[in-house]
């Protein structure tokens, strides 16, 4: 017999409803106070302030194991025991860091003494979003709004600055020797929808990770690790390990060049021949498509036509700071983003893709879904002068 | 002053020329509604009570399909409306529905936090009573579905269904692949962290526990309850859980944010920065609502979803705040040995225990 033990069958387990208790703070210390009630999900809160402070917060509810990691089932004859919940305050935070800035992307940044360690998690996002946006802030420039628009947008793979220099002194059949030479040559590393590198680059990767995957992940654990985490995708191909094959260098070259042919032989059949047309974002390969989940029962063409939007084209894939997932349809990534300089409540810019009402019907269902994808936001008035001055539609409700 | 009163004109002008008034009983004052251009509704109410009580019913106005979904996914009653192959599902809700105590749960979230949902469902309520009125003029959704929205109550607000919970699939995946490669094999193949040495973490399987029960599918009901909602065409013969797993990897390879916040320091402005995308599912309506509460003693403005009273992700006049997913691991599966003279009794600490079977949905 099996049971379930869930920690959100706890009181307080409504996800993200103790920001109830967020929204009046009035300091750092007050914000934090309100964290302490966030129980679902584990979340890193962080909070800037018109005073000039910021400060970061790890919640979440996190059932102390004294014996074990909580990876892996264990048997409930009471000897496997949740010893309490760790208070909030105890989960990592920092506030007014002299580095000037907290950069949190589900990375972990918990150190490795942390105590009660059983009691957090185990398994984190690659920092690769996280150290692009650190690099960025830690530029020396004095920083905007503009540039953090930008940097939302960004599609820069750190990954990709790992992998492509690897090419460099392997040689490769005369049919692919340009098209390698320009991706040896390409340094942005920018995953943008009108590169034409980028599709190149990412057909390789992916074809990376499934021959490194295979190889490395025996057949029968197959079907339960069907990927390899890319950390140690780039790991064994700077430093092959043995168990990639009795000489582990050759084997490892034999993959770079073999994964690099067939991706351009992947994009010939994708794209067709012509290589200026190759360009990342576009229908037939990175884009996005909203369909709605009734769509399939729709049958009058017009509101068809009216409740799904797209294609669009897209960049990015899921290790970029724009984390866009790595389907040729990207259904996934940030549909709301805000930006916020405390300096002026009224600068604030935010966007919701696609819009604001789920009725097909109203203009707000879909019109913000070109602005969304071209990296745009709308400003987000707090004074009600500016308010006013932006309404189309004024309700008044009465008792 | 001959500005001021010409600017106040205008203004009355301008309202007057767009507003539309709407009678809602159960509001102690009048509350004025601005609708942006952008769709973004800032709500001016007099107190806290209609404060929530029009985000509820401005949030129902613009995604109630979306809330509806919601309802039926909270309250395990979706078979209802789209058959038998959503059965497992509302037994799964039901099975894992909140039965603690709803009124320590109610009064968790804010120092009023049971009126602001009681205030917060009204609302909804009052606009789905309005609905209710004129069948001809709801969503297309509706009509398809040949269905009606349904009152809310405070149980569906605070309902768990759609969290971002933790790691049990985990759980039974990592202990098939101990079993099938073994626990150091198993790390090296994986990237858990941060350590202090090769040894971590700990994933031996207990005795109880190596053997092949772990291949069998263990977690029908959870699963069945926490797959996203879809409506396929009946020649569809994709089972409910099919897909289960694959949805699971993509949401654990892709749900994710980022955050990040500045001091003055390094700033143009000299004041401190904030910025916040977190990734979801992309889909139409979005996961999110924009929306700004104003009333005596809040002043806020940010998103968050639209079934739930405040704003999870924004600002108010002090500060802004974000999130991002931190990994906690607050789920654990449990394997007991039945007593096989009495399959409703358990060994625990060495003695029987005994199964209490809770009757009905209670």
């Amino acid at each position: 017999m099996y049971a379930v033990r869930a920690g959100w069958q706890e009181v307080g387990c409504a996800p993200y409803l103790a920001s109830l208790r967020m929204n009046q703070a009035k300091s750092w210390e007050e914000f934090r106070k309100a964290c302490t009630f966030s129980r679902i999900p584990g979340e890193n809160m962080i909070w800037a302030d018109k005073k000039g402070h910021i400060g970061w917060q790890a919640v979440g509810i996190s059932p102390i194991r004294k014996n074990w990691s909580g990876l892996v089932p264990v048997p409930g004859d009471g000897r496997y025991e949740w010893g309490g919940y760790l208070p909030i305050e105890l989960l990592p935070n920092k506030f007014d860091p002299v580095e000037g800035f907290v950069v949190t992307a589900n990375n972990n940044l918990t150190p490795n003494n942390f105590p009660n360690r059983n009691a957090i998690g185990w398994r984190w996002a690659h920092p690769v979003r996280a150290n692009r946006i650190e690099e960025v802030l830690s530029s020396g420039k004095k920083h905007t709004l503009e540039e953090f628009a930008l940097l939302q947008s960004d599609y820069v793979s750190l990954t990709a600055r790992v992998l492509v220099p690897m090419l460099k002194r392997l040689p490769i059949d005369e049919k692919y020797r340009i098209l390698k030479s320009k991706l040896k040559n390409w340094d942005t590393f920018e995953l943008s929808p009108e590169s034409t590198n980028a599709t190149v680059y990412v057909e390789w990767e992916s074809l990376l990770q499934k021959a490194v995957h295979k190889l490395a992940v025996p057949e029968k654990a197959q079907k339960y690790m069907k990927t390899i985490p890319t950390k140690r995708l780039t790991d064994w191909l700077v430093t092959p390990p043995p168990f990639l094959g009795a000489n582990p260098l050759l084997i490892r070259d034999s993959i770079l060049i073999a994964c690099f042919k067939q991706a351009v032989d992947n994009i010939t059949v994708r794209l067709g021949k012509d290589e200026n047309q190759w360009q990342y974002g576009q229908a037939n390969n990175k884009h996005i498509k909203l369909t709605h989940a009734l769509s399939d029962w729709v049958t009058d063409p017009t509101l068809k036509a009216k409740i799904n939007l797209g294609p669009i084209p897209r960049g990015g894939y899921g290790e970029t700071v724009n984390n866009s997932s790595n389907n040729l349809n990207q259904t996934h990534g940030a549909s709301f983003k805000i930006i916020v300089d405390t300096e002026n409540w009224d600068r604030t810019l935010g966007i919701n893709n696609p819009g604001q009402s789920g009725d097909p019907r109203s203009e707000h269902y879909g019109d913000l879904f070109n602005l969304w994808g071209t990296g745009g936001y709308f400003p987000v008035y707090f004074t009600k002068s500016k308010i006013v001055a932006v309404s189309e539609k004024v309700l008044v409700l009465k008792p | 002053m001959k500005n001021f009163i010409k600017t106040l004109l205008i203004s009355a002008i301008s309202i007057s020329a767009f507003a539309q008034t709407i009678n809602i009983k159960i509001l102690q004052q009048p509350v004025e509604v601005y609708k942006d251009k952008w769709g973004v509704s800032h709500i001016y109410a007099q107190n806290e009570h209609d404060l929530f009580v029009t985000q509820g019913y401005v949030a129902a106005s613009d995604r109630l399909f979306q809330l509806e979904m919601w309802r039926r996914q909270a309250t395990g009653t979706v078979a209802e409306l789209l058959g038998e192959r959503e059965l497992q599902r509302d037994i799964g809700t039901r099975l894992f529905k909140f039965r603690g105590n709803l009124t320590a749960e109610l009064q968790h979230y804010h120092p009023r936090s049971k009126q602001i949902i009681e205030a917060f469902v009204a609302g909804i309520n009052a606009y789905i009573a309005e609905a209710r009125q004129k069948p001809e003029d709801l969503p297309f959704e509706f009509k398809l579905l040949n269905t009606l929205p349904d009152f809310w109550t405070a149980e569906v607000v605070i309902s768990r269904h759609q969290g971002l919970l933790s790691n049990i699939e985990d759980e039974i995946n990592n202990a098939r692949l101990v079993k099938i490669l073994g626990a150091d094999k198993m790390r090296e193949l994986s990237w858990f962290h941060p350590k202090n040495s090769d040894n971590e973490p700990n994933l031996e399987l207990d005795k109880m526990l190596d053997n092949d029960v772990l291949f069998e599918h263990i977690l029908e009901y959870y699963e069945a309850f926490r797959a996203p909602l879809k409506f396929p065409k009946p020649d569809n013969k994709v089972g409910l859980l099919d897909d289960f797993q694959d949805w699971y990897k993509d949401e654990k390879d892709n749900v994710g944010s980022n955050n990040w916040i500045v001091s003055g320091k390094l700033t143009e402005s000299g004041y401190p920065m904030l910025a916040n995308d977190p990734h979801r599912a992309q889909s139409t309506p979005s996961l999110r609502y924009w929306v700004h509460l104003h009333a005596p003693n809040w002043n806020v403005i940010g998103g968050g979803e639209p079934t739930l009273p405040g704003v999870s992700i924004g600002h108010n006049e002090y500060g802004a705040w974000g999130l991002t997913i931190f990994e906690t691991d607050n789920e654990d599966l449990y394997v007991y040995e039945t007593n096989p003279k009495n399959p409703n009794q358990y060994k625990y600490k060495g003695v029987w225990e005994t199964i209490k079977v809770i009757i009905g949905y209670g």
